[in-house]
Order: structure tokens, then sequence, then C-alpha cells
């Protein structure tokens, strides 16, 4: 009802003043018919009413809100202040905006890679396990497959458990485009029911896929689907071959499935791809194994029931290799744990740069507040309160962070599009995105650092007496010893902040020179690299093989633009363990 | 003549509400009519401070007690004329008996009439 009110202040304003009007001319007219002169009659008449102004200025007042009112003024006055020194505002809004936009976007990163729960069924019940490296250096290493199959039949708190790898392999034979290599990852036939995915073609696999003997059968990723098929939904059922073996599609996973990464092109049953001996190994540790708890059961108690059947089976076997310690954790952690850490340093360097924003503005009104100590001790002599003039000062950092805010979480959101955009390997990257709780923290980080900014000056304007300037003597025109070590204190945090910044910024750019422009002793410049890999089904002799490269390396040098060619099972500079599949 | 004047206090106020209503029970009237009524049935010992009326108007139809509509006076002049509405009606009839109960016992206090 108020708020009513106030919008439609000036008409009723309006209307007052013509039954004001209408009003007086009434008395007028009497005082005339009892036989006044006319202007014996309207002095009366006025003298009887009052101040016509001073009825419409009370109901005018009492129609406003005056909080409304006092804060649209002190915005006024704030935006006037600030346009009479347009580049430092300029220069202030640029950090501030800088400030902003970093940390919300950084935010939403945050919030996105660490917070967010995973997109699969009840995801709080999903656990990553583990064995512990036999030197004790990497407690979250592979599970060999023998080892597997003992804590399978060993864990009471978990419901299900499933085990996969990650592999590459060549794919072909689609009657499409060319071979190519490709990631791919073999999973025991439940990982998808586990998780709780639902195909978005087809069908995922069955026990009866899950088995040597098994026709050869795949799940492809959305991903995959949609590049080398073009979302074909006659794919399923087609025959393609992986390293020149035939394989049934059977399914297709729905478009927001990136577990474990977004190289992963798509999927076979694992019990089929690896011969029945390397699942049984328990000295060879190369897969994955996640599992969902039991409801009401608890991380500690499936890592300790497996733990044991760890120590059990290792007892057993007591060979070199074979794992003693297993470990567990939530599959969350396991799938962002290298990010994190980055994250939050990433995170304390742009809360620096927006204290650094906060305090140039503090700087700036510290600065103001001392030019003004004459005006402000006369508004305090004619009755302005503190709390008045406190107002002011934030209304104008509030101004300044409220612009800040305008151009920073653009900039922010722009930020966090080219992230996801430039940098498709990180964690979870498809879950990054700014949402409203991104800009909401956005805008409370507005109002935080506009009111921080805006009372770190009051901090003077509190303690010293107001009235204390009007005494001095005119000669006297410095700032009071109060502000002074305020600004010198305030330039000197902002210094050492920024050093810091600039230290570490400096720092990783040198390293980031370095790794780019290390000479690898040969060119680099205009050299292309292929992987390839020769199914064995087909290339199953080694005259064949030299045959093959013989051919490929004619081919290729014949082609125009081909300077030289060469084959090598390593690269210069991939270092040790890069001869997998070349 | 006795004026009562009287500083514009709460009390005040809330007689003059009271006043306006009752004086609309007889019918819709303007502003200039309403002050008059008062002033000659109380035999000018009331005076109506006219700067206070309006404002009193204002907040009574916001309350939804009066209606108010502009029409044409007796002396062919635009004015804006204000009626009773039944809520109005109730809220009078509430106000007058709290009025004289406040009546009765500050008679009862004061006792016999001292001169």
């Amino acid at each position: 009802m108020g708020m009513k009110r106030f919008l439609s202040r000036r008409r009723r304003d309006r209307e007052l003043a013509r039954e004001i009007e209408a009003h007086l001319a009434m008395e007028i007219e009497e005082n005339e018919a009892r036989g006044l002169a006319p202007e014996e009659a309207r002095r009366q008449a006025y003298v009887k009413f009052g101040s016509p102004r001073r009825v419409r200025e009370s109901e005018w007042e009492s129609n406003t809100m005056l909080v409304l009112e006092g804060c649209w003024r002190d915005l006024k006055y704030a935006v006037r202040t600030l346009a009479r020194t347009p580049g430092f505002a300029i220069a202030a809004v640029l950090v501030m905006a800088l400030g902003i936009g970093a940390n919300s976007a950084l935010f939403a990163v945050v919030r996105s890679v660490l917070l967010k729960p995973l997109p699969f069924r009840d995801p709080g019940r999903l656990i990553q396990l583990y064995e512990q490296s036999p030197n004790g250096k990497r407690p979250y290493n592979y599970v060999a497959g023998g080892m597997y199959a003992a804590w399978k039949q060993q864990a009471p708190s978990v419901e299900q458990m499933a085990i996969y790898g990650t592999d590459s392999i060549s794919l072909s034979g689609d009657g499409g485009p060319l071979p190519e290599r490709i990631r791919y990852a073999e999973c025991s036939w439940n990982l998808f029911e586990l998780l709780g995915v639902k195909p978005e073609l087809g069908r995922f696999f069955g026990t009866a896929e899950d088995r040597p003997q098994a026709a050869g059968t795949v799940v492809l990723t959305y991903g995959l689907w949609m590049r080398r098929y073009a979302g074909d939904k006659a794919v399923v059922g087609k025959t393609i071959l992986l390293d020149a073996r035939p394989y049934t599609v059977v399914g297709v996973l729905p478009a927001w499935f990136n577990y474990p990464d977004l190289s992963v092109q798509l999927w076979a049953p694992i019990y089929h791809e690896k011969s029945p001996q390397q699942m049984r190994q328990l000295d060879n540790h190369n897969f994955f194994v996640v599992a969902r708890l039991r409801p009401g059961a608890t991380i500690a108690q499936a890592h300790m029931e497996v733990d044991t059947a760890e120590k059990r089976v290792h007892m057993e076997n007591p060979e070199p290799y074979v794992g003693t310690v297993a470990n567990a954790r939530t599959l969350l952690d396991g799938l962002v744990h290298a990010a994190k850490m980055q994250l939050y340093v990433l995170m304390c360097a742009t809360s620096c740069l927006l204290l650094i924003a906060c305090l140039n503005v503090a700087n700036l009104l510290v600065a103001r507040s001392a030019a003004r100590r004459k005006e402000t001790s006369v508004r305090a002599a004619l009755g302005g309160s503190r709390l008045r003039l406190l107002r002011e000062q934030v209304a104008e950092s509030l101004t300044l962070a409220a612009a800040g805010g305008v151009v920073g979480l653009p900039l922010g959101w722009a930020g966090v599009r080219w992230l996801v955009d430039s940098r498709p390997d990180l964690a979870r990257v498809s879950a990054i995105r700014m949402d409203a709780m991104s800009i909401l923290f956005g805008l409370g980080l507005v109002a935080a650092s506009g009111v921080l900014a805006g009372v770190i000056p009051a901090a003077t304007l509190l303690r010293s007496p107001l009235l204390e300037p009007l005494q001095e003597s005119q000669r006297t025109a410095s700032a009071g010893h109060g502000r002074a070590r305020l600004r010198r204190v305030l330039l000197a945090a902002e210094v050492g902040l920024t050093v810091v910044l600039l230290i570490a910024a400096g720092l990783l750019l040198k390293s980031y020179e370095h790794l780019r422009s290390t000479d690898l002793g040969c060119a680099t410049d205009n050299v292309l690299t292929m992987h390839f890999s020769l199914p064995s089904a087909r290339y199953d002799t080694a005259a064949k093989v030299t045959a093959f490269y013989g051919q490929l390396l004619a081919g290729l040098r014949a082609l125009p633009g081909v300077k030289a060619a060469g084959i090598a099972t390593v690269l210069p500079g991939q270092g040790y363990g890069a001869t997998r599949g070349s | 003549m006795n004026k009562k004047k009287q500083p514009n206090g709460e009390m005040l106020q809330g007689t003059l509400d009271m006043l306006i209503l009752r004086t609309l029970v007889m019918g819709p009237a303007h502003g200039h009519t309403i002050a008059h009524v008062i002033e000659h049935t109380s035999e000018n010992v009331l005076e109506v401070e006219q700067g206070s009326l309006y404002p009193a108007l204002h907040r009574l139809e916001d309350r939804g007690w009066l209606d108010a509509y502009w029409g044409v006076s007796e002396n062919n002049r635009k004015a804006k004329f204000y009626k009773l509405t039944p809520a109005g009606r109730r809220q009078l009839v509430a106000e007058a008996s709290h009025w004289r109960q406040m009546v009765e016992a500050i008679g009862r206090v004061m006792g016999e009439s001292l001169g």
C-alpha cells in the first residue's frame, strides 16, 4: 500500500492542490457574500486555512517512503561526484570489474566442478576403490583384475561393483570415413546400470555378452555417434571393425555422459576384450573399480571390507606386486581431485584481485574526505549526522561496485565460455556453466565490496571530532593525522597484494614459456605427426607389417608438399610412457 | 468564545476523524462543507484547523472508510466530494462507542463538577 502511494505522489499532490484551491475559492466567496472587501475576504480565507503549501508538503512527505527518497538522492549525488573525476572513476570501475568478473567466473567453475553432484542416480552412494602401489607412493592406484574378483565376493556393504579400463584401438569398417585410432573403454556389463544411466538408443550390455566366447558388442558414446555416424538412428545393429574384428553396435549413450573423460569414444564388455588370465592376474594393475554402497552403509565400512579382502589375498599369494592396501574415496573426489588444489589457489588469487579493487576505491574515498573536511564540518554543524555522511560514502562506493559488476559479470561469463571451449580435457568441463547461483554470487560480491570500500574510510570519519576543522585556522589545510595514516595503511596493503599477484603471475608465465620453448634438438616447425596401429588379426607376420610400412612411406613421400617422412615408435620428447600402441 | 486551539496531537487527529465520519452520515459533502458543518454544529466551540482537514480526509479515503469523487458544488464549482462507505459506517459506530466509554470513564474520575 505504501508503495502505491509513493508512486502516485505527483497525482495526489495535484488533486490536493485543486481541492485546496476550490476550498479557498468557496471561502472567499462566502466572505465576500458577508460583505467583506475582496482583499480582506482573501486574507481572512487564507488566515483561516493556514498555509496551503505546508499542507501539500506534509502530504507529500507522508506519501514518501523516506528511505527510498534518501537512497535515490544519495545515488544522484554519488554519480555527480564521480563524474567530476571521470579518469579515476573509469579506472576504479575497470579494476572492480576485473575483480568481480574473475571471482564470479571462478566461483561458477568451482561450483560446477567441485560442488555439484555427479549427474548419476543417487550419486552420494557412488565410490571408487583403489589399490595402493607397492612402494606406497600412490595410494589411489590402478586395480588388478584378480583383486577385483576377490573384492566383489567379500564386500557386503557394497550393493554393486563394476570394473573398467581404457585403451586405444583402431576403428574401421563401417563403410564411412577413414579408419581412426580412438580411445575406448572396456567395462563389466553392469557399469551403466550401477551408475544409473539410461541409453539414448538401443540398450546396454547383458551378462551373456560379457564373456570371452560371446560375439563382440559395443556401446557408442553420443559424441562418436554424432561425429562419425551423423546421428543415424539405424546405427543400432550395425557391424563395425575394432582392430579388424567385427562388433555389433547395441546402443548409444546419452549426450551428457562423459565418464570417465571426453576422450573415451566407445565401450565394450571387459571380459570379452581381455582374456580370462588377464582378468585373474593379481600383479597387473590396469583397471578402475567403481561401486555403489548399500543404503545405510558408509564408505568407511566398504573401505575396511575391501582392505581386509586385499590383505587376505596377499597372504594367500605373497608374490611381489600383489597389492596389500586398498583405498576408497567418493567418485566425485576421484574425478576432481587433481583440479581441487589448482582451483583453490586460483580462488585465492582472484580474491586478492577483488581486495585490491576495494582498497583502491577506499583510498579514493579517504583522499576525498580529507579534501572535504571543512565541508563536512559545516554540514555537521548544521545538523548532519555521521550516519548521513557514511551513507553518502557507501552510496559512492556502491555505485562504483555496481558499475564494476555491470562490466565484470558479462566478462566473467565470457571467460567461463572460453574456458569450456578451450580446455575440453578438464575434469567435468561439460558441467561448467555460469548459472543463476553464480550470478547471485556476483551480485553479492558487488554489494559486499561496495559496502566494504565505503566503510573502511569511515573508520576515521566515525572517530575524529567533526567540528575540529572549523576551529582550525585557515592556514592549516593539511589532512588530519588519522586520515593520513589510514591512507598509508591502505596503500601499503594494496601494493603488497599487487606485488604478490605480480610475482605469482610472472612465475607462472615463466614456467609456461620454458615448457614451450624447450629445445628438443630437432625441427618442430612444419612437422606433422600421426598415430596409427595395425590390427594383429590381419597383419600377423613381420613380413606383412614391413610391407605395409614400405607402402605407407612411399605413398607419403609421393604427396606434393611432403619433403620427408619417417616412422618411429616414440616421438622425440614424448617420454617413457609413450610407447603404447604407436 | 472559547476557541479550542491545540497542537496537532494524536488525540485530536483521532477525534477529527470521528467528527468527519459523523458529519458524512447525513450524506456526501465536500471538504469546505464538512468544515462548516462541524463548526456550526458545535456552536463554534470546535474550530477545525482547515490545514489538517484535507490530510484527514485523504487518510480516511486510503483506509477505505470514505469514497471520493469529483462533482459540482452548490455554487457551480468543481469540488471533490466524500461519501461514507459501509466500512466507514461500521468504523463510526465503533469509534462513537469508544468515545462514549472514554467520556464516562473520565467523568467517573473527575467526579462532581468542580464549579
